[in-house]
Order: C-alpha cells, then structure tokens, then sequence
C-alpha cells in the first residue's frame, strides 16, 4: 500500500482548504493508524525474546523435547508472529519448525518441538528467524531472534563382556592368568610354606591356628591402562564405505572405552579426526582436531570421551604410521594401545610394531579391510601384537561371549 | 472444500456493504442539493439492498457447485431485477402508476419512460452494485480456495503429498487492488465533500467555495468515518486472510490463535487511534483560517518590503550612475529610500482570547500538519527506492544558507556603493535631491493586501508632514503624533485621527479591512495630502 501517502497528502489539502473537522478527524486517524502500523512493526519484533531450553547431550535413539519460550516484553501486542527454526535434517524433518502465534502485551508463550537423535553429531539448532507484521499489510519485518545452540548425540554403545586386552601394568584390578602381576592386597587363599617364599608371605594367624606355617596365596592382577587410537584419515577408507566404516570405527572406540571404565580401568582417547566447534550461526563452524584425552578412569572421563568421539569426524590428514608414531609418544611403558584402523597394511603394522618394542601392548583393530584378513592377522602375529577385523556389527560378538 | 470460516462470516459482506453505501452517499449529497424536489429518503437503504445482495450473491457463486451460474447473464439479469425494483418503487413512491395513454406515450417516444430521476438513482445503483462485486470478489480470492483445502488421498502422509495447484494467486497483489481501490474510492468521496461546499445560487450559478465556508451535509458527514473506519476493517480482514492462506500452503500451524485474536486487536487499535485523533487539534476550534489569513498576509508585507527595498536600492544606484555621467547643473535625481520609521505599538494591544494564546493551537496544528506532510513525503520516497538521508538535508541546508549569505552580501555591497555616491555628491555640492515618491509609485497598489494599502496611506502621510517640518520623535507612538499633526494642521485634524485608528488597526490589530475601508481611507489620506501638500496654509508651531 505504497499509496497511503497519496491518500494523506490528498486527506489534507482537502481538509485544509476546505476546513472541514471530520475531514482533520479522518487524516489524524489515518496517519495514525499508518504511522503506528509502520513504527510497531520493526519495534514490536525487537521487543520479541526468545528462549531456547533443551538437553544438549543425548544419547543416540534419544527424543529430546526443545521448549522454545517466546516473550513479549511490551506494552503492545503483536498481532502475529511467524518463527522459523532452523532444525538438523538428521534429526527432524523437514529441516525447521515453522509456527504462527500471537503475542499479548507481557506474554509469554512455550511452542516444543522434537527431535529425534538417529545420528551421533554435533548440531546446531537455530537460528530461529522471526517475522511480524501490522494489520493491514503496511508494513512487515523481520529478524534473527535465537542464536545457534548445539546438540551432541553420543554415538552408540555396544556393551562388551571381555576384550582380552593384553598389559604389563602390574597393581590393577583385572585379574590376570599371569603370576608375575600378583597383587599383594589382593589375598585369594593360604597355602603350606615352601623352602623359598618370603617371610613376607606368611599368614601369622593362620599359621598359629593350624599349627604349621602357611603363607598367602596373592591373585594376579593387571592395569589395562589405554589409550584408543582412533585413525580417520578419510583417504585411507574406501571412497564407497568410509562413511558407514569411519561410523563403526566410532563406535568401536566408544564400546571399548565404555567397557574399559565400566572395568575401572583408565582410558585416553587420541584421533586425527576434525570436530566441529560451536559458533554463532549454523553455517560457519570452526572444524579443529580434537585435543588429546590422557587415560583416566571414571564416568566423568567417559563423557568427555564420548563427547569428542560425538563431534569427531573423518577428515584428510597425513599418512597414518607417522601419525600413529607421533600420537604415541605420550603413551607410558606398558600402557595399551588400541589402535583403531581402516586397514592393517605393512606400514600401518611397521608402525605398531615399533610401539611394541617400545614396551607397549598394541592390538590392532580394522574396520575396513581391503582384502582378506588372514594376512593381516598373520603380519600382525608376526609383528608381536594381536589383531582384530570389525567390518561388520556383527564381529564385536566376539567381545560380547 | 470450501473456506467455510470466510464465506460464511457475516461481518465481511456487511462491512463492504456499508462502505459502498457510505461511498455513493457523495453523489447523493449533491443530488439532494441539486434537485431538492426529489425523493432521496429511500435511496440510500435501496442501495445498501443492492450492495449486500451483490455481495452475497459474488460469494454465493463462489461455490464451485455453482461454477456453471457464474456468468454474464446471470449478473445481468440480477442488475435488471434491481432496476425493476426500483422503477416500481418509484412508481409507487409518486403514486403515479402507469396509464394507457403513458403506454402509448411510452411506444410513440421511448425516452420517456427514463425520467431524470430513474436514471439518476439507477445510475448510482449500478455504480454500487459494481462496485459492492469488485470489492466482494477480491476479498472472495484472497479467501482459501479448494484446491488449497485439498488433503492427500487415505494412505498418504501429509509431507509426501503435494496438492496438485499452481500458485498464481498472488493475494498481495489482490490486497493491494482492494487497497488502491478503496483509496481512490476515498478520494472521490472526498471531492465529493468539496464539491457540497459550494454555493449554488439559483440565478447566480456556482460560487467559488470560500474559506470560511463550514458545514458539511450531515449525510456526508457520517459517510466519510463509515466510509474509512469500513474500509480499514476491510483491509485488516483481507490482510488475515492473505496470511491464512499463506500458513496453509505452508502447513505452518497455530494460525488459529492469531485468526481468533485479530478482529479484537483490530478493532482496539482502530478506536484507540480514533479516541487520540478526537483529542488533536481540528480547524474550526482553532481558528485556522484566521490565522492562514494572517500568515498570508505577513508574506505580502514581507514581500512588500522587499520589493521596496529593492526598488529603493535600484533607484539609487541607477541615480549614482546618472550623476557621475551627467552634467553638475542636471537636476538630481530622488533619494534612494524613503526613510520611513514604523511607530511603536500602542501599549494596549486588543486580546482576542483568554487563556491560552491565540498562535498556540495553530501552531500545534501546522506544526502536525507539516510533520504529517513531511512523513507522507518521505515514506512515498523511500517507497520508491529514494532515501532521504541527514547528510544531504544538512548539505542542502549548508547550499542555502551559503546562497542566501552571497546575496546579502551582494545587496550589502550595493548599498554600500550607493551610500558612498550620495556621500561624494554631496561633497561636490550637489543640492539635497527631492523626496523619492518613484519608489512607492512602481509599486502594483492593487495587488497589496487591504491592511498594507492602509499602513502605506499612514506612512505617505507621516513623511509629508515631516517634508513640512513636523518630525515624529521616535519615542512617540502614534496616538501621541496625532495632537501634534492636529495642531499644524486642524483642518484635517479628525481626517488624521481616522487615519491614525485605521493604521493601528491594520498593524497592531487582527481584524481584516474591507474594500470600501479602504476605499474610505484613501479618501482621508487625499483629504490630508491636499493640506499637507507644500504651500499649503499651516497654523506655525509655537
């Protein structure tokens, strides 16, 4: 209605030369419905706040219920208004929430939505655009209203029974079939002295009771302190596969950390991935390689595990061996290494080789092997490390008997 | 599937009914003036008849069952009804029904069956009639249409499905043609408010319409807030519907809450701003056209004066030129300006009003007027792409004041010039040139304003007595010069009296001079002449 002015020039010239009161009465009333309209719309929608509360952590098959409080803090009303939030295809389709409300003076309304977590990833959620406009179509505007907040989803968990990680880790909580590992708090029954066993052993009351002398028997126990290396050299994973390949590879490294804490074992976590970091839009997040995780033991290190293995995704990087040499340096004498791979070709295994004669306990995990595996596992026996294939969901069964 | 909610709502084929009802009620005003001996009682409720049955019937046709009766024929034979109607009525309302002998006069001349009053009122019954199915048949498309309302076929989920509809409507579009529509609508009722303001005279044909012309027929009067109150309503309605149907080709939800909402903030935002437009200033409590009289007056006499003091200026240069290239025995010419000095304001000024200042409410009323005209100004602008921006205002200021200070200066130069002319003829000798009467002589009388003319004669009369002699002491106010002048002169003693009070009258006072005022004063002012002219017998100041 680009007209109105003319009508209002028009309006008064009439009423100016004509003096007519109804015709003053009827300029005041359209000026001021038309200045109103114009002046409210732009002001009204700045007088617009937006709330967004929501879980920002969930786990993967999760529903997250996002409650978005919209706020009037005027004296005026908005006649309409129309918000458009910016949502993840992978988590909500279509991909934004649309809604149409009206707002009192002071009035807050609350509109959810939700999402389903299919994926694991860092999303962001937003911008929520808001739109209004006057009663007569004068006018209309519009605005970013709500920022970008983000969702992480955690990738999924296989529960694991054993995984039979080898360690040199003395003092632990794991039972070992290996003596040398026995752990003197850890007293598992008597048994008669023998010429050589150290008065240290003797079980004094014991002894005094059956009236010869009897000396502890200690259960050996280990500490599976490790370190997941998690390879996402997106080069090094077939073009077909890699996305469902560097998944697994995710999910595999989440598993074992999840059993290594659900063991009170520490764990660390070191990737050549690239996660997103949060920002202001949706658009242009920062992409950074996750710092390193050192091993340690406890839920709260597991969350934060997750949470990286949550954002991490494959990206191009340099050649694997050398990263893997480089990534281990931190890694202690005895430590375990959990080297999750594409593949297990000869240098990948030259490299593990390596941090074996090092004095670590290296098992190999591949996830997307080019060829038969045989050879692999061969070379990896070979090598001095033990090696495992995941091509498929099913061949975690092995960890789960 | 219909827009049930739109088509059944009462309140839209009513509104627009009203609104072009309260628009022909303008040519109904006119008539009523034009031919008082007619019946009009009865036209303005035969017309809001035909505008809600145009409306209902539009919206009845929408209906797609009922696609095959929208037709030509079928429009045409419901206006042929009306005029029927209405032929009858007036048949029945001069109680004249028909004769044979006005059936045969009727098959001999077939015009005569159409009298001015049948054509008059069914004139304006059709124009009500189009106009009640243009505005009901845009509000008609901005409505949902069924094609819209179509859901998917069972056992297809909403966001697989598509309708199978284009997207032409464009109900911005459509909301505008009804906006502009109505707009002009309002312009002609407008003109139509104008045109009863002028006053027709049998005998003497149309008078221009005057300024202080006020009353507007009370049909009019009420037409013109029906008119634009229905109006905006209308637009606010058209205004939700295009958004509805905009959430539903979306699928965005909630529109309910806003559909349930809006006729109630509508209504309170158009009675909020109808209460605070009851309390601004308005025309006739203000004294408008007095005080445009006055404003216009005071451009006169400030053109006046400049005009003078150009002339004066042009006067002298034009004599300094002559006396450096005529002869020293040429006659000179007449001074440059007339040294003419305004007498102080009496010390008791005639109060008009109490209270509150006369300049007050106009100048609330002209300074919201010029905001209004201001605003409308730069929205129509900026609507067509141009932007008012600071920094051209204020560049546009700085090119003024810079122009305004190079002419000042200019004249200052002249002036200067002319003063140093004076300044070395005098030197020479040359003897003191004659009162400058030229100046006031090139000036167009008739074209100053009574109340100029009047001050003028005052001031003639002033320097002919100080020609005489009799000087004004700059502390005397004219009151006090009277006696004075009466002494020198007591035969035209009361002659200056008058034209004292008249002088204080159109400088100090707010009242207006007729013609045959001033046509008495500038007998005075002949009368006073005649005995201040030089040779003139005086009585000798003592």
């Amino acid at each position: 209605m680009s007209e109105i002015p003319i009508l209002i020039l028009v309006l008064l010239l009439v009423a100016v030369l004509l003096r007519l009161d109804i015709i003053f009465y009827l300029v005041y009333v359209v000026v001021g419905i038309y200045a109103f309209s114009r002046w409210w719309t732009g002001r009204g929608l700045r007088s617009v706040h937006v709330k967004r509360v929501f879980a920002e952590h969930a786990f993967l098959g999760e529903r997250i219920t996002v409650q978005l409080t919209l706020g009037n803090t005027a004296v005026l009303p908005i006649p309409w208004l129309h918000i458009n939030e910016a949502v993840p295809l992978g988590l909500h389709t279509p991909g934004f929430v649309r809604r149409v409300t009206s707002l009192g003076p002071r009035e807050h309304k609350r509109i959810t939505y939700d999402l389903d977590c299919r994926r694991r990833g860092y999303y962001p959620i937003g911008p929520l655009e808001a739109g209004s406009g006057d009663l007569f179509g004068f006018a209309e505007s519009q605005r970013s209203a709500a920022g970008v907040d983000y969702l992480t989803v955690y990738p999924e968990i296989i529960p694991l029974t054993h995984l039979g990680l080898p360690s040199k880790s003395p003092f632990g909580t794991i039972s070992s079939q290996q003596r040398i590992f026995e752990d003197p708090a850890r007293v598992s029954g008597v048994r008669d002295y023998r010429a050589g066993d150290s008065l240290r052993r003797v079980h004094w009351k014991a002894s005094a009771r059956q009236g010869s002398l009897l000396v502890k028997k200690y259960q050996p126990a280990i500490s599976l302190q490790t370190v997941i290396l998690l390879n996402l050299n997106r080069s090094e994973y077939s073009t077909r596969r890699s996305f469902d390949a560097a998944e697994r590879a995710v999910v595999v490294a989440a598993s074992i950390a999840n059993h290594l804490v659900n063991q009170r074992q520490a764990v660390g976590l070191v990737t050549n991935g690239c996660q997103m970091m949060a920002s202001g839009s949706a658009d242009d997040g920062e992409k950074s390689t996750p710092t390193p995780l050192p091993p340690k033991p406890g839920r709260l290190h597991l969350m934060k595990v997750l949470e990286v293995l949550a954002r991490v995704q494959s990206e191009e990087t340099g050649p694997s061996p050398a990263w893997i040499q480089q990534a281990s340096l931190p890694v202690s004498w005895g430590d375990t290494l959990v080297a999750i791979t594409p593949v297990g070709d000869e240098p990948t295994c030259q490299a593990l080789h390596q941090l074996c004669r090092r004095g670590l306990n290296v098992v190999l995990v591949v996830v997307e092997p080019h060829g038969p595996f045989g050879p692999v596992r061969e070379r990896a026996r070979r090598l001095g490390f033990r090696a495992f294939e995941v091509s498929r969901r099913e061949d975690m069964n092995l960890w789960r008997r | 599937m219909t827009d049930n909610v739109w088509n059944r709502s009462l309140l839209r084929p009513l509104l627009i009914s009203i609104m072009v009802t309260a628009l022909v009620a303008g040519p109904l005003a006119i008539g009523q003036i034009l031919a008082p001996q007619w019946k009009w009682g009865y036209a303005l409720a035969l017309i809001f008849l035909v505008a809600l049955e145009a409306v209902y019937t539009t919206t009845w046709l929408a209906h797609p069952n009922r696609r095959q009766q929208r037709s030509w024929g079928f429009r045409a034979a419901e206006l042929v009804t009306w005029l029927v109607i209405l032929r009858l009525l007036l048949w029945a309302l001069h109680g004249s029904y028909p004769s044979a002998d006005d059936l045969r006069g009727w098959f001999d001349s077939p015009g005569s069956f159409f009298e001015p009053e049948l054509l008059v009122i069914g004139g304006l019954l059709v124009v009500c009639w189009v106009e009640a199915i243009l505005n009901a048949r845009d509000l008609q498309e901005l409505a949902m249409q069924p094609d819209e309302l179509s859901r998917p076929p069972p056992g297809q989920s909403l966001s697989e499905w598509r309708a199978p509809l284009s997207y032409t409507t464009s109900r911005a579009h459509i909301l505008q043609r009804f906006g502009r529509r109505w707009m002009w609508g309002a312009v002609v009722l407008l003109l139509f408010a104008a045109a009863t303001q002028l006053h027709y005279q049998p005998g003497l044909g149309l008078r221009s319409i005057g300024i202080a012309h006020l009353g507007l027929s009370p049909l009019l009067a009420a037409a013109l807030p029906i008119y634009f109150l229905c109006g905006l309503l209308l637009m606010s309605l058209g205004r939700l519907a295009a958004l509805r149907a905009k959430w539903q080709i979306d699928r965005i939800d909630g529109g309910e809450t806003v559909t349930r909402s809006w006729p109630r903030v509508t209504l309170l935002l158009v009675l909020v701003v109808g209460a605070l437009a009851a309390l601004m200033p308005l025309a006739s409590t203000w004294r408008l056209a007095d005080w445009l009289l006055t404003a216009i007056a005071f451009i006169i006499n400030r053109a006046i004066a400049i005009g003078a003091y150009l002339i004066a200026l042009l006067s002298a240069l034009l004599n300094w030129l002559l006396s450096s290239t005529t002869p020293a025995d040429t006659p000179p010419l007449p001074a440059a300006r007339p040294d003419i000095e305004l007498p102080p304001p009496p010390q008791h000024l005639p109060s008009t009003t109490t209270g509150l200042p006369d300049w007050l409410g106009s100048a609330v009323l002209w300074l919201l007027m010029g905001t209004i005209v201001i605003y409308a100004l730069v929205v129509y602008l900026r609507g067509r792409g141009i932007r008012v921006e600071w920094q051209r205002l204020r560049d546009l200021w700085k090119w003024m004041r810079r122009l305004w200070h190079r002419w000042r200066r200019g004249v200052r130069e002249a002036a200067q010039r002319a003063r140093i002319g004076l300044a070395r003829r005098q030197a020479r000798g040359d003897p003191d040139p004659a009162p400058d009467r030229s100046g006031w002589g090139l000036l167009n009388w008739r074209r100053l304003s009574p109340e100029a003319q009047i001050r003028l004669l005052y001031l003639f009369a002033l320097r002919r007595a100080r020609e005489r002699g009799v000087h004004r002491p700059p502390h005397q106010t004219p009151s006090e010069v009277v006696p004075l002048l009466s002494a020198r002169w007591p035969e035209v003693g009361e002659d200056l009296q008058a034209l004292t009070q008249a002088f204080i009258r159109a400088r100090y006072g707010s009242g207006s001079f007729s013609s045959g005022e001033v046509q008495q004063t500038r007998q005075l002012w002949k009368r006073v002449r005649s005995a201040l002219r030089p040779g003139q017998r005086s009585v000798k100041q003592p």
